[in-house]
């Protein structure tokens, strides 16, 4: 959070802590973000990865005053929000779920309603469309575009103020893959401009492509955070190995004290930092290899490993929480 | 603000529901003029030599004759009284037959008008029309989810929930002022065409009832919005639109006081825009009977008063609850 003189020492764009939120419902309160410490740097583009309700999106609604959190306390650029949100919230972009706008009127009309409402001047409006590649169908009813255009000018919205920081939930949904090159591309591109980036995806491959740092939550509460290079470090490093008598292999190494998993898609994993180790056992006792080929850790089994056995928010019983 | 009013204005502009109900505020008083001044047209020349015609065959009639003669002779049995100065023309006129007998047509009045006639339609038609303008203006912006993207650049929800309401408490009260105005003045302008002007005031006195009428459809719009602000439904507020004015009229007339006038919300509308109402108020069965009447005469009096301060105080808590809830609701909600 910000010193009594209202700077922002530590340069994060974003800081939560102890965050919190409860929904109160039929079956009592549900907690949907529990105790979430968050930290993003400026600069770079940041993954904020969790299972289908884990709380992204309460906890980007609630960055944005969208939704009035619990408990914690939460700062954009070391201004506390929602109190402060009004100060900072023209150096924010966002695209919170699906792309939300008046279905009647032109896109480009749209966009004007939402300049107006900042001042930015009409060339913001052609300068965004044209960003993200809407330029020509800027006439068009909201309502007849595709998802993907809507979500392009759902981006485009976020760029009429010219944003330090901008928050994508789930960019790429709906998008065709040269659309989701498209906007991977805007992503990096805005990234490079000095542009910090949160991004809230499903799409791993995505994420790890384009972010440098990100932080995975699970039923509410930060499983891990950092940069990707880090999280991926992380785990045993491990190999595929293929013979023609893949039990007589897995028997043998197995033996040898080698950890042995699979067969997977018609390959043993093996967990070693030693390769040569498993040549070797099996030479011995007569197996040749067919292949062995080093097991990269992506940023998915990361995920996986990690919110394994995470379940929708969790709901605690009235007064408890 | 100013420029947050100005984006607000430009949003209701595009609503093509909006522009509808706009164009239906403008149509349906002009056809209520229209209607007006059609039903009361003067006949013509054609029309008048037809019935004098008809006027004349009728009293050229044997039978007539007989007994207009009857009349002259016993004046009292026909009505007439013996001792007038011209008993010949009392008879003739009770007797013999005349145009209106054949031809009846009622005549414009703007006096008329406002006081039993179609000024009270206009400013219900209006009232009306700019609350489900206030509704759907804002209705959209919730059904369609615009309202989060709309708080994401501007997230004073005060400031946006007033500048909301100013643009549409100001588009309906312009647009209710302009129609009514134009509505008295169109039907004054048709007496003066008509060489039956209206009686001094009479135009004046119209006008106040339209701009009265004006604020009150005004206020129905931003009760619209208030209200729409708050269930985040236009169906709601249509529900709840229905529900005051038929079913509540309803509801109070089958359990209500008897005197419903402080709590119906349609005789406090009359208060408001006719400056004032009388309405029936039903009293004990005992008033009826000559033995047992009540020692409170006014327990008796079938004839209730609603003045317009009544009627705007009435309207005026009602609205500011409503709008007070909306308010608070609006800044302390989450918002989808």
């Amino acid at each position: 959070m910000n010193d009594l003189a209202g700077n922002n020492p530590r340069g994060l764009v974003i800081e939560t802590t102890g965050l919190r939120k409860e929904f109160r419902t039929r079956r009592g309160l549900r907690v949907a973000v529990e105790n979430l410490d968050l930290a993003v740097p400026a600069g770079g583009v940041h993954g904020f990865l969790g299972p289908n309700g884990s709380g992204k999106t309460t906890t980007i609604r609630m960055l944005l005053g969208l939704a009035r959190p619990t408990g914690g306390r939460m700062a954009l650029f070391g201004q506390e929000v929602p109190h402060h949100l009004p100060a900072v919230i023209d150096r924010v972009g966002a695209v919170v779920e699906m792309p939300k706008f008046s279905p009647t009127i032109s896109a480009r009309r749209n966009l004007l309603l939402l300049a107006g409402a900042i001042g930015a001047p009409t060339t913001a409006v052609d300068r965004a469309l044209e960003t993200v590649g809407l330029d020509g169908r800027d006439g068009d009813r909201f309502k007849s575009f595709s998802l993907g255009m809507k979500q392009r000018l759902a981006i485009a919205a976020t760029l009429l103020k010219e944003p330090e920081l901008l928050i994508l939930d789930e960019p790429t949904n709906g998008l065709d893959p040269a659309g989701i090159r498209e906007i991977r591309d805007l992503i990096r591109d805005l990234g490079a401009r000095g542009v910090t980036v949160l991004i809230s995806s499903h799409i791993l491959a995505e994420v790890q492509q384009v972010c440098t740092s990100a932080t995975i939550i699970g039923n509410g509460r930060m499983l891990a955070t950092g940069a990707v290079a880090d999280l991926l470090d992380g785990g045993a490093e491990a190999y595929g190995v293929t013979v023609p008598d893949l039990a007589a292999a897995a028997a043998a190494l197995t033996g040898a004290g080698f950890t042995v998993s699979g067969p997977v898609d018609g390959a043993l994993h093996v967990e070693t930092g030693d390769p040569a180790g498993i040549s070797r056992v099996l030479a011995e006792h007569g197996l040749w290899l067919t292949s062995l080929v080093p097991l990269r850790r992506d940023l998915e089994s990361v995920f996986l490993e990690l919110t394994a056995g995470e379940t929708l928010g969790h709901h605690v019983q009235e007064g408890a929480a | 603000m100013i420029r947050l009013l100005r984006v607000e204005l430009s949003r209701l502009r595009a609503r093509r529901a909006v522009l509808l109900l706009l164009a239906t505020a403008i149509l349906v008083p002009g056809i209520i003029a229209v209607s007006t001044v059609l039903s009361t047209r003067p006949p013509s020349d054609a029309v008048l030599a037809s019935v004098q015609a008809q006027v004349d065959a009728e009293t050229a009639r044997p039978r007539t004759q007989r007994t207009l003669e009857k009349c002259l002779d016993n004046p009292r049995r026909y009505g007439v009284d013996a001792s007038a100065t011209d008993v010949q023309a009392a008879c003739e006129e009770n007797v013999l037959p005349q145009p209106e007998w054949f031809y009846y047509y009622e005549t414009l009045s703007l006096d008329q008008e406002r006081t039993f006639g179609s000024g009270t339609v206009v400013v219900a038609v209006l009232g009306v029309v700019m609350f489900l303008l206030g509704a759907t203006f804002v209705g959209h912006d919730w059904s369609t989810g615009s309202m989060s993207n709309q708080l994401l650049f501007q997230p004073r929800r005060v400031r946006v929930w007033a500048t909301k309401a100013l643009a549409v408490t100001l588009v309906s009260l312009v647009v209710a002022a302009v129609v009514a105005t134009a509505y008295w003045l169109s039907l004054d302008l048709v007496l003066h065409l008509r060489d039956d002007p209206p009686r001094d005031g009479a135009l004046l006195a119209s006008l106040q009832q339209g701009w009265r009428g004006a604020a009150f459809a005004a206020a129905g719009g931003l009760g619209g919005y208030a209200l729409t602000m708050l269930s985040r439904s236009t169906v709601f507020s249509l529900g709840a639109l229905f529900a005051v004015s038929v079913a509540g009229g309803i509801l109070l007339g089958t359990i209500g006081p008897d005197d419903r006038g402080t709590l119906d919300p349609t005789i406090n509308a009359q208060a408001i825009i006719t400056d004032g109402t009388e309405y029936y108020v039903s009293v004990p069965e005992r008033c009826y009977n000559g033995e047992t009447r009540p020692a409170d005469p006014d327990e008796c009096d079938e004839e209730g008063e609603r003045s317009l301060e009544q009627g705007v105080a009435y309207y005026g808590v009602l609205l500011a609850g409503v709008g007070a809830a909306s308010l608070v609701s609006f800044r302390r909600r989450d918002v989808a």
